[in-house]
C-alpha cells in the first residue's frame, strides 16, 4: 500500500509542477501578447479565413492534448487529497481541482488563440495584400493543363517578359508536343543566334539556335540586368510559380494588381506601387495592357487574358510533370486502396484462426 | 453442425477462395497475371476519365489546328494570290 501511494505521489507531483508550468507560460504568453496586442494596431477583421481555421485547429488540437492529459491523472492528482489524507481518491478531483484545471486550458487556449493573431496582423506589411484564389482550369485532380493558353503565355512572355526575364532552365524542345509542333519550334529556335564552344581553331564562334538550346537570354549576367534596370534584378520566371508562396495566384494579382498607391503613400521615382508585392514598391512598371501584344489565334488580347495566359505558361513551365503526376497519383492512390481491402481481407482471414478461439482463463487468486 | 455446412456453399469471398487461395502456386500466378491485366485496366480506365474531363485543352486538338496550316505553307498551290 506505501509503496503504491508513494509512486502515486511522485506521479501526482509530476503532474502538478507540469501544471504550474502550463499556468506560468499561459499567463505570462498571455500577458506578452496583450502587450503587443495594445502597442501594434491589430487588423483582426483582415485576418484571412484560413488562419482563422488553423489557429482554431491548432487551438481545438491543444484542448483536446491537455484534457487528456490531465485526466489521465486526475485521479492521482488532487492536491488537498495528498495533504489531508494518504488515501487517493478515485472521482475526478474536488471542485478546485476542476476549476484549476479549466483555468489552466482555458488560458493555453487563448494564449494559442492570439499567438496566432499577432502573426496574422503583421502578414500584409510582410508579406504584401493576400492574393485571391482564382479558378484556375488546370486546378483539379484530373485537370490538364490547358495548351492553347501555354501558347498564347508563351508568346506573351517572348514579346513582353523576354526583354528583361530570362527563363534559362527551359529548352526550346520542351515545348515540342506541349504548346507547339516539332517544326515550329525548331522554326522559332532557328531565329536566335547561339554562342557555340571552341571550332577546331579554337575560336568561339555563333550559329543558328536548335531544338536542344535554353532560352535566350537578356543580359550576359546579373551585375548587366541590375544595371540596366536601376538595381533591381528581374528573377529568371523558370520557376517563380513555385518560388513565390501561392505562385499561380500570386503572379497573376501581381501583374494586373498595378494601382495608384493610397493617400498617403509616397512611392519614390523609379519605383512603381503594387499592394502585392511584399513592401509595396517594385521596380516593374505595369507591363500587361490592353492590347499589347496580337494573339496569334485571334483571342482578344485583354490584361486579364494575358495575364491568365502567361501564369498558365509560367506554370507548365515550373511544373511540366504536373499532367503526368495527377494521372500517376490517381491510378495509383485507387490501386493502394484496393490493394488495401485486399489487405484487410487476408489479414482478417489468417487471424480468424485465432480470433475464433475459446480461452479459459484460470486465474488463481 | 448444420450452420457450418450452409456457411461453406454461398458467399462470393468462399467462391473466389476455393477458385484461387487452395494452393499457393494458383494464388501467385492470379497475383501476377492479374497485376499485369489489372494495371492495363485501370490505365485505360484512367485515361478514359482524363480525357473526358479536358475535353478540348490537351495538345491533340491544338496539333491539328496547327497541321493543316503547316501542310498549307508546304504545299504551294495553295497560296492565295
Amino acid at each position: 500500500m506505501l509503496t503504491i501511494t508513494s509512486r502515486l505521489l511522485l506521479v501526482s507531483f509530476v503532474r502538478i509542477s507540469e501544471l504550474r508550468l502550463l499556468f506560468l507560460t499561459a499567463s505570462i504568453s498571455n500577458l506578452i501578447l496583450i502587450e503587443l496586442i495594445t502597442t501594434v494596431p491589430t487588423f483582426v477583421v483582415s485576418e484571412p479565413i484560413t488562419e482563422i481555421f488553423t489557429e482554431m485547429a491548432g487551438g481545438g488540437v491543444i484542448h483536446q492534448l491537455l484534457r487528456r492529459k490531465l485526466q489521465q491523472h486526475s485521479a492521482a492528482s488532487s492536491f488537498l487529497s495528498i495533504f489531508a489524507s494518504k488515501k487517493v481518491h478515485d472521482d475526478a478531483g474536488t471542485a478546485g481541482m476542476n476549476s484549476l484545471r479549466t483555468f489552466a486550458l482555458l488560458g493555453a487556449g487563448l494564449s494559442g488563440f492570439l499567438g496566432f493573431a499577432t502573426v496574422a496582423s503583421a502578414d500584409e506589411a510582410e508579406h504584401g495584400l493576400e492574393c485571391p484564389s482564382y479558378p484556375w482550369p488546370h486546378k483539379g485532380i484530373l485537370s490538364s493543363y490547358d495548351h492553347a493558353s501555354i501558347r498564347r503565355g508563351h508568346q506573351v512572355y517572348q514579346q513582353v517578359c523576354a526583354s528583361c526575364h530570362s527563363m534559362s532552365l527551359i529548352s526550346h524542345r520542351d515545348l515540342v508536343g506541349v504548346a507547339y509542333t516539332e517544326e515550329e519550334v525548331k522554326a522559332m529556335a532557328a531565329e536566335i543566334e547561339v554562342v557555340d564552344g571552341p571550332n577546331d581553331e579554337g575560336e568561339m564562334f555563333t550559329r543558328p539556335g536548335k531544338l536542344s538550346d535554353r532560352f535566350p537570354q537578356p543580359y550576359a549576367n546579373e551585375q548587366a540586368a541590375r544595371f540596366a534596370n536601376g538595381g533591381a534584378y528581374p528573377p529568371d520566371l523558370s520557376l517563380i510559380t513555385k518560388a513565390r508562396h501561392n505562385g499561380q495566384n500570386y503572379v497573376f494579382a501581381l501583374l494586373t494588381g498595378y494601382r495608384d498607391p493610397p493617400a498617403g503613400v509616397s512611392i519614390r521615382e523609379g519605383l512603381h506601387y503594387n499592394p502585392y508585392f511584399p513592401g509595396g514598391a517594385i521596380a516593374m512598371p505595369k507591363m500587361l495592357n490592353d492590347g499589347a501584344v496580337e494573339y496569334e489565334d485571334g483571342t482578344p488580347a485583354t490584361e486579364a487574358q494575358m495575364g491568365k495566359d502567361v501564369v498558365t505558361f509560367l506554370s507548365w513551365a515550373a511544373e511540366p510533370e504536373m499532367e503526368e503526376r495527377k494521372l500517376m497519383g490517381f491510378k495509383w492512390i485507387f490501386v493502394l486502396s484496393l490493394a488495401l481491402l485486399q489487405a484487410a481481407y487476408y489479414r482478417r482471414l489468417k487471424w480468424s484462426v485465432l480470433k475464433s478461439r475459446r480461452l479459459v482463463v484460470d486465474v488463481v487468486n | 453442425m448444420e450452420h457450418t455446412t450452409r456457411r461453406s456453399q454461398g458467399g462470393l469471398f468462399e467462391g473466389l477462395y476455393r477458385l484461387i487461395m487452395r494452393r499457393n502456386s494458383i494464388y501467385v500466378t492470379f497475383v501476377i497475371a492479374g497485376a499485369f491485366a489489372g494495371e492495363r485496366a485501370v490505365d485505360y480506365g484512367v485515361r478514359k476519365i482524363w480525357e473526358h474531363n479536358n475535353v478540348g485543352t490537351t495538345f491533340q486538338p491544338l496539333e491539328a489546328t496547327i497541321r493543316p496550316k503547316e501542310t498549307q505553307l508546304m504545299n504551294p498551290s495553295t497560296y492565295e494570290p
